[in-house]
């Protein structure tokens, strides 16, 4: 057989899941598969030690929800990157996850990638992070048979903390006026991953952004903001004047572990994500 | 574990380990080997098949884990010795040159067509791209889903199929 033996555990419920990985030792989560089951491949090529329980998280129908209400829209950590993008009520509450979930991979990934395996397989590459911390999303933990634990995505991939527990959702608050666009550096559509990605957000009133996030993604250590971005940003009608100045002002030591290359494409993109907002109608949330 | 797989319409009861893939259970247990074992990094699509509608990759997916879905292989395209119109247009179009390619290539048309019957050759492109062919046949791969389109549309030769 191709997979070295292990016992695999297909749990009903999310409390049973979050038992079965808070308890057993030497075990993994399976969400989609497009990442682990490659992995025990190649540590069993390779020789390495593999694990002994696997807790395959696909008999769990609450995990794969999306819920879209006035305020606030919640993702099931199971739902895979096909169903959000094309989940109507999800691509008119939030255009930019239909954009960002349908470029990535292949139309087979995509069937099977999940949100939460994305997010919480801490991959430099993988592309949701940037945009969750750019959409202020919240990840919902279960562990054990405790309470919930919800920590923003700012904060769980600012810190690199292992993931405690179970991700069983996401939740996105619904902000009037939110805008956002997304771009990623590829060297070949489809199965390549991006080179590098930029998101922005921001509230438009009028032709003013405020509260921008400008979010990195890739050819850097972690997804994280530009907050010396932000601020030439913030409070400001986007031209290309102002595009130029924001690039000048881009954080020379968040780039600095990157190859020059990339450093310089970091700007090109940024500044192709700022000119949608140019006489934009890039409405988020409304 | 006792495991119930729907394989092309029929249902089946088999003992299976957990650490079993489906491309392996396919093609050892059933002698489905039009689901070809290539690349087995998810990169090629030459192990496509359908699961409750959707194009997946079976040497990735632990065959545990599809128990009461549909699974859809090449070997259940054709009914009897009459080929889906998605197999015959391949052929007439002379979309097949090794052949490895051919039943992932097949699978993914007709989950293509089943969710977008008219498709642009971006929309197939982009419904292919999971698919990789070495022989670098794409042009009339191409053709092959614009002729099965029309096919199914009834717009074409054998309409009505």
């Amino acid at each position: 057989m191709v997979l070295n033996p292990f016992e695999l555990h297909l749990p009903k419920t999310i409390d049973e899941a979050a038992v079965s990985i808070s308890r057993l030792v030497n075990g993994r989560v399976l969400a989609g598969g497009t990442f682990l089951i490659n992995n025990l491949k190649n540590a069993k090529k390779r020789g390495r030690k593999t694990p002994e329980h696997i807790i395959s998280l696909k008999h769990i129908p609450e995990l794969s929800l999306i819920v879209v209400d006035q305020g606030e829209i919640q993702i099931g950590s199971m739902a895979t990157l096909t169903q959000i993008a094309e989940d109507p009520a999800l691509t008119k509450a939030m255009p930019v996850l239909k954009k960002v979930c349908s470029g990535i991979g292949t139309t087979p990934i995509r069937n099977m990638a999940t949100i939460g395996g994305n997010l919480v397989c801490r991959y430099t590459w993988t592309e949701l992070p940037a945009l969750m911390i750019a959409l202020q999303a919240r990840l919902h933990f279960k562990k054990g048979g405790g309470p919930e634990a919800v920590i923003s995505a700012e904060e769980f991939f600012g810190c690199g903390a292992k993931s405690e527990g179970l991700l069983t959702k996401i939740s996105l608050p619904i902000i009037r006026n939110l805008v956002a666009s997304y771009q990623r550096a590829t060297r070949v559509p489809g199965i390549d991953t991006p080179m590098l990605a930029v998101c922005v957000s921001a509230i438009e009133e009028g032709c003013i952004l405020k509260e921008p996030r400008v979010v990195i993604n890739s050819a850097v250590t972690f997804p994280r903001r530009d907050q010396a971005v932000e601020k030439v940003l913030d409070g400001r009608p986007v031209s290309e004047r102002v595009v130029e100045e924001v690039a000048a002002n881009m954080t020379e030591e968040i780039y600095s572990d990157s190859d020059e290359y990339k450093r310089h494409l970091f700007g090109v993109y940024l500044k192709n994500v700022l000119r949608e907002f140019i006489g934009s109608n890039h409405k988020e949330g409304n | 574990m006792i495991v119930k797989l729907n394989i092309n319409g029929q249902d089946h009861e088999i003992e299976l380990k957990g650490n079993e893939l489906l491309l392996e259970v396919l093609r050892e247990h059933f002698g489905f080997t039009g689901t070809k074992t290539a690349c087995e990094e998810a990169e090629c699509g030459a192990c496509t098949v359908i699961i409750d509608g959707k194009s997946v990759l079976s040497c990735i997916t632990l065959a545990a884990d599809v128990a009461g879905k549909k699974i859809l292989t090449i070997e259940g395209m054709a009914t009897g010795d009459e080929l889906h119109p998605i197999q015959q247009s391949f052929l007439e179009k002379g979309a097949v040159q090794c052949g490895f390619c051919i039943p992932g290539m097949v699978l993914a048309t007709k989950a293509l067509l089943d969710k977008n019957p008219d498709p642009t050759l971006d929309e197939i492109k982009h419904g292919l791209d999971g698919n990789i062919c070495r022989c670098a046949g794409y042009p009339k791969i191409f053709d092959a889903v614009r002729d099965a389109a029309k096919k199914l549309k009834g717009t074409g030769v054998g309409a009505g199929l």
